[in-house]
């Protein structure tokens, strides 16, 4: 890739300086295949050959001792320092991006799928026909599943070639664009030069198959970049994940109509160009808009705003009918199973530390241990984009760390302070403290060490007896609490409002009694009304009302029965409501679509006149029957938008049992299938991906979001 | 909101018009004297030694450094290459689309000589303000270009950060600064400058400050150049804030059921001419550290400030909401059976 060689260019004189300096010590040992990657940086870096080689010299950032005796080693060849520093440049995300399949923590399913899609695009399937289909396949997923690395290790594969859209803004260009557009406006442009790219790409396949030295005509305009991949120029994909901006509504008609003259021009073509759209699943995470408008705004006015939300996805980049039709294959990733992650990463530190050991004879290099691997993959959500940036950052801390004490010991501090996201220790840190409601005088758990009791005992002096309510108040009388509110309020790693969705999922488990639950309930209902609109996110007084308000309500002693502490289901509901508003207006599409037909009389009425409240209360008993109706028949032949399960059928689920059902249903549809393989591949995952219902007081349930009794006692 | 209102800077250009804000004077030059957060800063300050700086995201509360250790960090990456190796945007500047498309990406790939595992730096400050459609092009920007620049990012809700860039950086989350860390600050400063000063002075700056050190440290200049002596009445009077004395007054009477009592010291703070949310955020900050009330009345007190406030903010900042709320609070340690008609 070209901006990768570009850095070595320019740093290989401001490199030579020192090292002439200290030249006089070295002594030998020239990297053994230098003399190879000499000649060209450029299409090194695909070779798996190279590859490897690059990861071997590759490091993390040097400690000062370590840096001098890299200069001893590699001095002899100029080059190979240039290379070293070069590699050290990087991150790990591109250093150890995934060369073979077996590195790619993707689900062997879902690779199976895009590669079946890309060898049904260029050479039609095994009928042949579907190569018309194949078009535009969009993948989707949360950010960091492996879209982006798929397709590029699939491309490296099967050999096609990757023209990425990329925004064109490079100096050269914009300035001689600006010189020349002034006066019609920039803005323009910057949307036409990607039509520009799409049409030719689309039609004048033949520039892109002569090498890359030999079109300068288009990187004028747009820039575009090669994977190197010199065996086979004839096969293109058209990469598109840096879209134009299509939040903006005229932006996202043209592309619309963009992508729909792609489709219909290339439809004739005998080998036409397939698109593959990567979409990352935007949310925004706690999306305090939506909860407020839960509680305020009807239905109707909460489906539109929903529905206007600025959030990124497949529908706004794909128009409908698109999205429905033939031509669109849409395939969905999940997040990282942790097992596989746990695999990716261990080969990557193998790879990296054994490598870097063997080099340079530093028998004290620090290998992530275990724990902070665990750590790591625990929070990272399935993200391994931001599970290795996670341990590169930990690896830098952990090589300070081990000048002192013994490392391990720190470990956890250290993640603490790496992963500080959602799910890190620290928050469960701070939901066990609050839960546990600690007062004085409290008997210490049985697992306490010695040092614990005497902390405890310590804290118990410092604390003053509470003065005296007045009589009629004499039930909320409670012992001195052991948990400062105030230092809890500094070190929260997350904003109220989370922390109260966390207190919500898991506080069940804590009480004893009914009026326990009642009391909890009752406070965080007034936490929830006391934030105005005006200053939700800032509400200062909701941290303490909160934390007050569950501690003053918990039991005291909370009994210990191993509680789970369990990650909010809220967003997974909230996800799953937006979808069930997308197979609404799906619905309604459809049913603007299908007037007169014949035997749907009851439904082809104008549906415009079918406001979404009224799809979803009074349709969806009828679509639920038809589909039954459908069953009994065994017709294949489905009318009606598969999606609308989705809100028609509503079931009661406490566990995954949904991919059985959708095999029941036996919607005869790819979707079915690619939602079937998604359910699988949640419950391989063991617990990540899995659906809502792993909630309170399911003792035997095995996922892996939570933390030990013990790790939240000890702190 | 209310808090920002002790912001007085303005005040120290009369005696030396040449004088800076002590803030710009002592902000920390190196990651060393940075305050706080001290697990973070010493992996910062790794970095700062040894290069290769991956993308990062600092979050936390106002005026807890985040800025500054990010400044810090690029200076000692970069050194003399500052200038031209650093591109700072925060929320004054144009941060749409467009920019990103132009501004970010032309300066990542401008070429900068910079000396190995160092990289050009793109300082995004306040990118919570940054629209998604911004943040979304942003995204792969920061890929195509993470060869040769790194980006920071500062932000008060990392939650505001699009997921896709939450992915693609070191996540750090900078916890309240606490009340010594800020002291020692503060003592440092007044050895610095000869400031004359007294116990319940700093104990007032660090009481209206609330963890945000530029406020603490805005309101010792403004006091010390106003009255030249920093003790706790001065302090108030800089930050125009009621005097929490008055306030605890005032809640001590409520805890009693004294309702003329309480009235009347409200009275006396509304007669100074202190608006209803100054007199409410108070009489928040009061009680939530006073130690005189018992867990589960300091519970329901919050509970009805917090409502009051939330009205106050709605428009009714009169004295009689605050009339009501002291009333409120004093029937809350009456017996019920009175006030059964």
């Amino acid at each position: 890739m070209p901006p990768r060689s570009q850095p070595a260019s320019q740093k290989k004189p401001v490199k030579a300086k020192p090292v002439v300096a200290k030249l006089t010590v070295v002594a030998s040992g020239p990297p053994s295949s230098d003399s190879q990657k000499r000649f060209n940086p450029l299409t090194a870096y695909s070779f798996k050959g190279a590859s490897a080689q690059l990861s071997q010299s590759s490091q993390p950032p040097p400690t000062k001792k370590r840096k001098g005796k890299e200069k001893a080693v590699e001095v002899p060849t100029d080059r190979g320092l240039v290379d070293e520093f070069i590699l050290d440049d990087r991150l790990w995300v591109d250093v150890y991006e995934p060369k073979t399949e077996a590195e790619l923590a993707v689900h062997v399913r879902k690779v199976e799928d895009v590669r079946r899609w890309f060898l049904e695009a260029f050479d039609g399937g095994p009928s042949g026909k579907l190569r018309r289909y194949r078009r535009i396949l969009a993948l989707t997923g949360p950010s960091g599943s492996g879209k982006t690395a798929a397709v590029r290790l699939l491309a490296r594969e099967m050999g096609f070639e990757v023209l990425e859209w990329k925004s064109a803004t490079g100096e050269a260009s914009s300035s001689t664009w600006d010189s020349s557009f002034d006066f019609n406006g920039d803005y323009e442009s910057a949307f036409s030069k990607f039509e520009t790219f799409l049409n030719r790409a689309m039609s004048c396949r033949s520039v892109f198959d002569v090498p890359a030295a030999a079109t300068p005509s288009m990187s004028s305009t747009s820039t575009q970049r090669k994977s190197n991949t010199p065996s086979s120029a004839s096969k293109h994909v058209i990469l598109l994940e840096d879209l134009p901006n299509i939040l903006h509504p005229k932006i996202q008609d043209q592309f619309h109509a963009s992508l729909r003259a792609f489709i219909e021009s290339t439809s004739q073509l005998s080998s036409p160009v397939p698109i593959v759209i990567i979409m990352s699943d935007a949310t925004m995470r706690g999306e305090t808009r939506d909860e407020l408008l839960t509680n305020g705004g009807g239905a109707g006015g909460y489906a539109w705003s929903r529905e206007k939300n600025d959030i990124l996805d497949i529908r706004t980049v794909l128009p409908r009918d698109l999205l429905m039709g033939p031509y669109v294959t849409q395939i969905a990733f999940n997040p990282i199973a942790p097992t596989l992650m746990k695999k990716a990463l261990t080969a990557l530190i193998d790879r990296h530390f054994s490598q870097r050991s063997s080099s340079s004879s530093h028998s004290d290099i620090v290998t992530p241990t275990k724990e902070i691997i665990d750590a790591i993959v625990e929070s990272s959500n399935g993200d391994i984009r931001s599970a290795i940036m996670a341990l590169q950052f930990n690896s830098v801390a952990s090589k300070k760390s081990k000048k002192g004490k013994k490392h391990g010991v720190g470990s956890t501090q250290v993640m603490e302070a790496v992963t500080r996201r959602e799910s890190s220790l620290a928050l469960f840190h701070l939901i066990g403290r609050v839960l546990y409601n600690k007062r004085k005088g409290d008997p210490s758990s049985t697992s306490a060490s010695a040092k614990d009791i005497k902390r405890e005992k310590d804290l118990d002096v410092k604390l003053k007896d509470p003065s005296r309510l007045p009589p009629h108040l004499k039930e909320h009388e409670r012992r001195a609490s052991r948990v400062d509110i105030d230092s809890l309020y500094a070190d929260s790693p997350i904003d109220s409002s989370l922390f109260s969705l966390y207190i919500h999922q898991n506080y069940s488990q804590f009480c004893n009694e009914m009026e326990e639950c009642d009391g909890v309930i009752d406070w965080l209902s007034w936490v929830d009304s006391s934030g105005g609109e005006m200053w939700y996110q800032a509400n200062p007084h909701r941290f303490h009302l909160l934390t007050l308000g569950v501690l003053h309500s918990l039991p005291s002693p909370v009994p210990r029965r191993s509680q789970k502490v369990y990650k909010s289901d809220y967003f997974e509901y909230l996800k799953k409501e937006k979808e069930a508003w997308d197979a609404v207006s799906d619905t309604r599409y459809w049913m603007m679509n299908h007037r007169g037909l014949g035997s749907e009389e009851s439904l082809s009425m104008n549906a415009s006149r079918w406001s979404r409240s009224e799809v979803t209360l009074e349709l969806g008993a009828i679509l639920k029957l038809k589909q039954q109706q459908q069953q009994m028949r065994k017709d294949k032949e489905s009318f009606f938008p598969p999606s609308h399960s989705l809100f028609s059928k509503l079931t009661f689920t406490r566990d995954d049992k949904m991919g059985m059902q959708v095999d029941e249903d036996g919607v005869s549809k790819e979707e079915e299938l690619q939602q079937f393989i998604a359910l699988n591949d949640g419950e391989a995952n063991g617990g990540l991906a899995k659906g809502p219902g792993n909630g309170d007081g399911d003792g035997d349930d095995v996922g892996g979001n939570w933390l030990e009794n013990d790790d939240i006692e000890e702190f | 909101m209310s808090t920002s209102k002790g912001k007085a800077t303005n005040g120290n250009a009369a005696t030396d018009p040449y004088e800076l804000p002590w803030v710009e004077k002592y902000r920390p030059k190196v990651l060393d004297d940075v305050v706080g957060n001290s697990d973070t800063i010493e992996r910062l300050k790794v970095i700062a030694r040894d290069g290769n700086c991956p993308h990062l995201i600092i979050s936390g509360l106002p005026g807890i450094g985040k800025t500054t250790s990010i400044h810090c960090l690029a200076h000692q990456l970069l050194g003399d290459a500052y200038k031209e190796g650093v591109l700072e945007l925060n929320a004054s500047d144009e941060r749409g689309i467009e920019v990103v498309r132009t501004k970010i990406k032309q300066f990542a790939q401008k070429k900068v000589t910079l000396p190995p595992g160092r990289h050009k730096i793109v300082i995004l400050d306040e990118a919570d303000s940054m629209t998604p459609g911004a943040q979304q092009a942003l995204r792969r920007t920061m890929e195509i270009f993470s060869n040769t620049t790194r980006f920071c990012l500062a932000c008060n809700m990392s939650n505001k950060i699009i997921e896709p860039i939450q992915s693609r950086c070191a996540i750090l989350r900078y916890a309240k600064l606490r009340d010594q860390e800020i002291l020692k600050r503060l003592l440092e400063i007044c050895e610095e400058e000869d400031v004359k000063y007294n116990d319940d002075g700093l104990t007032a700056l660090i009481f209206t400050s609330e963890g945000d050190m530029r406020q603490a440290i805005n309101n010792l200049q403004s006091t010390f150049s106003g009255f030249g002596f920093v003790s706790g009445d001065n302090v108030f009077k800089i930050c125009d804030q009621p005097h929490p004395i008055v306030v605890q007054a005032a809640i001590r009477s409520c805890l009693k059921g004294d309702v003329d009592e309480a009235l009347g010291k409200i009275k006396e703070l509304w007669d100074q001419g202190y608006s209803a949310v100054d007199i409410v955020v108070t009489l928040f900050r009061v009680v939530k550290t006073f130690d005189e009330v018992p867990e589960y009345t300091k519970l329901e007190f919050i509970k009805e400030i917090g409502f009051t406030h939330m009205r106050i903010l709605e428009g009714v900042g009169t004295l009689v909401q605050l009339a009501g709320l002291v009333a409120r609070l004093c029937k809350m340690n009456h017996k019920p059976e009175l006030f059964k008609v």
